[in-house]
C-alpha cells in the first residue's frame, strides 16, 4: 500500500512538474518485461475538456515496440479509466475511434480522446496479451485542482443497493452464495428490465454479454471478467479434471474466438473469485438493445469462517 | 484472465556476484536480518532478498555469465529456507495466512522466472531450472500444510505456472 501511495504521489508530482512544458509521459506500473507509457495532450489535465491519450508499448529490455499483440475480446489494448472515488468509469480502446493501422501496430502505439468528467484523482488500468500472457499496467494521476488529502485518501461513497436504474433500464444483482467469500467463487447474476419488462434483446459487447471491471475500494485488486457461459463451465470442468489442457491457453482461445450470444437476457451469470475481504466496486457493462450501458454495484466480501454457505446455486445451463 | 497479470516484477539487479563488492553487499544484508526486530520483519527481508537474488541470477544469465550466478542461486535457496522456517514459527492464529502468502510468493517467483526464461540466452538460461526446482520444492511443502479449501484457491495460479514453465521447456525443445 505504501508503495502505491508513493507511486501515486510521484505521478501527481511528475505531472505538476511538467504542466508548463512538454507533454508529461507517465510510465505504467508495475514494471516488468514490458514498458507502457502514457502521454497526455494537452499536457495540463483539466476536467470537461477533451484530452488525447497516447499509449506506447515497448519491450523494457530493448525499447523495441511490442509486435503481434493478441486480440482478446475484439481489441488489442483494453483501457479502463476510473475516478478514484469510483464516480466515473470508462472502458475504451483505440479501435473504438479509428482503425489500428499497420503503422500504429508497428510502433506499439494506441491513441484516443477522453474527457475527464470532473477534477479529481484518476486511475487508468491497461490490459494486453502477448505470447499468451496477459499483463496489467496502471497509471495514477490527478485532473484539475485536487486537495492533497484527496490524492492520498479519495472519499468513496458506499452504496450497497442491489437495484440500480440507469437510463430506462433497471438492474438487480444477486449473489450465490448470498454472501461473497474471499477465495471462493461467487456467481453474480445480473437481472435486467426495461420499463419493467424483462430485457430479451441483449447484444454482444466486445464478444461478451457482460464485461465486469472491479476494484476493491482502496483501488487494489483490479479484476476483469465476463458472462459465464456453458462453454466456460465445460472448460472449468476439464481443467479441474486435469485433462491435459492448459487454462491460460484455453481461456485465451475462447476469448479470441468469434463470440456467440448465449444470454439474450434478462438474467446473465458472471463468476468471480474475490481475492481478499473488503468492499469492492463493480462496473457491469452490457448492451441491452445494442446500447452500451454501465451499471455500478458495490459488493461486500467477507473472510471465510465456519458455517458460511459456500455452495453456488447456478443458473448456468449444464454447469 | 491471468492470475499474475498485475504482479510486481523483479527489481533491478544492482550488485551481482560478478562485482567485487558483492560480498560486502551480502554481508550488509546479513546485518539487516540480524537486526530485524520481529520474525515478520525478518520474513519480509528474506523474501525481498530472495527477489534480489533472482534479479542477479537473471542479469548474469542475460550477460552470458551463468557460472557466476552460483552464489546467487545458493543465496536464493538459503533465503527461501529461512523464510520457510520463519513461516513455520509464526503463531497459530496467523499461520494459515502466512502460509498462503508464502505459497503465493513462491508461485510468483516461478511465474516470473518461467516468463523471463524465453527472453534469456538459450545457451545460459538452463541455470534457471535449478531456481524452478528450489521454488517448487518449497511450494509443495508449504501447500501441503494448507487446508484443502485454501489449496483449491491456488488452482489457477498453479495452472499458470505449470503452463508457463511448459512453454519455456517447449522453447528449449524447439531450439527457440
Amino acid at each position: 500500500m505504501r508503495r502505491y501511495r508513493a507511486i501515486l504521489l510521484l505521478g501527481v508530482l511528475g505531472l505538476a512538474g511538467c504542466s508548463e512544458g512538454a507533454a508529461p509521459v507517465l510510465e505504467g506500473r508495475p514494471l516488468g518485461p514490458y514498458q507502457l507509457t502514457l502521454e497526455f495532450v494537452p499536457a495540463t489535465l483539466a476536467p470537461r475538456g477533451q484530452t488525447q491519450l497516447t499509449f506506447r508499448l515497448t519491450h523494457a529490455a530493448t525499447g523495441a515496440a511490442v509486435q503481434n499483440l493478441q486480440v482478446i475480446h475484439e481489441r488489442a489494448l483494453h483501457t479502463f479509466i476510473i475516478a478514484r472515488d469510483f464516480s466515473s468509469f470508462a472502458h475504451l480502446h483505440h479501435e473504438d475511434f479509428a482503425p489500428l493501422t499497420a503503422h500504429d501496430l508497428d510502433a506499439g502505439r494506441f491513441t484516443f480522446p477522453y474527457t475527464f468528467p470532473h477534477a479529481g484523482q484518476y486511475r487508468i488500468v491497461n490490459e494486453f496479451t502477448h505470447r499468451d500472457r496477459t499483463w496489467l499496467k496502471q497509471f495514477d494521476f490527478s485532473v484539475g485542482e485536487v486537495a492533497a488529502s484527496a490524492v492520498v485518501n479519495p472519499v468513496v461513497k458506499i452504496d450497497l443497493a442491489r437495484e440500480k436504474t440507469v437510463a430506462d433500464y433497471q438492474a438487480t444483482l444477486a449473489l450465490s452464495p448470498p454472501v461473497a467469500i474471499a477465495g471462493y467463487e461467487t456467481e453474480l447474476i445480473l437481472d435486467l428490465t426495461h420499463e419493467h419488462q424483462p430485457v430479451t434483446d441483449l447484444q454482444l459487447l466486445l464478444g461478451a454479454e457482460v464485461h465486469v471491471a472491479l476494484w476493491r475500494i482502496d483501488g487494489e485488486h483490479f479484476g476483469h471478467t465476463h458472462s459465464y457461459t456453458p462453454q466456460m463451465a465445460a472448460m472449468m470442468r476439464a481443467m479441474a479434471g486435469h485433462s491435459g489442457t492448459h487454462s491460460a491457453a484455453m481461456m485465451l482461445k475462447m476469448m479470441s474466438a468469434p463470440a456467440k450470444l448465449v444470454y439474450p437476457g434478462p438474467r446473465i451469470p458472471i463468476r468471480y473469485t474475490f481475492p481478499t475481504p473488503g468492499l469492492y466496486q463493480l462496473f457491469l457493462q452490457c448492451a441491452p438493445g445494442g446500447v452500451t450501458t454501465v451499471f455500478p454495484f458495490m459488493v461486500e466480501v467477507v473472510a471465510y469462517r465456519a458455517g458460511l454457505d459456500t455452495v453456488i446455486n447456478t443458473i448456468v445451463p449444464d454447469a | 484472465m491471468n492470475s499474475f497479470a498485475g504482479i510486481e516484477w523483479l527489481p533491478p539487479a544492482g550488485i551481482t556476484p560478478a562485482d567485487r563488492s558483492y560480498r560486502v553487499a551480502r554481508w550488509w544484508e546479513e546485518i539487516q536480518l540480524a537486526l530485524a526486530a520481529t520474525p515478520a520483519e525478518k520474513l519480509s527481508l528474506s523474501l525481498s532478498f530472495a527477489r534480489e537474488r533472482l534479479a542477479e541470477i537473471e542479469d548474469l544469465i542475460r550477460a552470458g555469465n551463468s557460472p557466476a550466478a552460483h552464489p546467487a542461486i545458493a543465496g536464493y535457496a538459503s533465503h527461501l529456507a529461512q523464510a520457510s522456517t520463519l513461516v513455520a514459527s509464526v503463531i497459530a492464529v496467523e499461520h494459515e495466512a502466512q502460509l498462503l502468502s508464502f505459497a503465493t510468493v513462491l508461485l510468483e517467483h516461478q511465474y516470473i522466472v518461467s516468463t523471463d526464461y524465453l527472453d534469456l540466452p538459450r545457451e545460459s538460461r538452463g541455470a534457471l531450472s535449478e531456481i524452478m526446482k528450489i521454488a517448487a520444492q518449497h511450494y509443495s511443502a508449504t501447500r501441503a500444510q494448507l487446508p484443502r479449501r485454501t489449496q483449491d484457491s491456488l488452482f489457477f495460479k498453479e495452472e499458470e505456472v505449470r503452463w508457463s514453465w511448459e512453454q519455456a521447456q517447449g522453447a528449449d525443445a524447439q531450439g527457440l
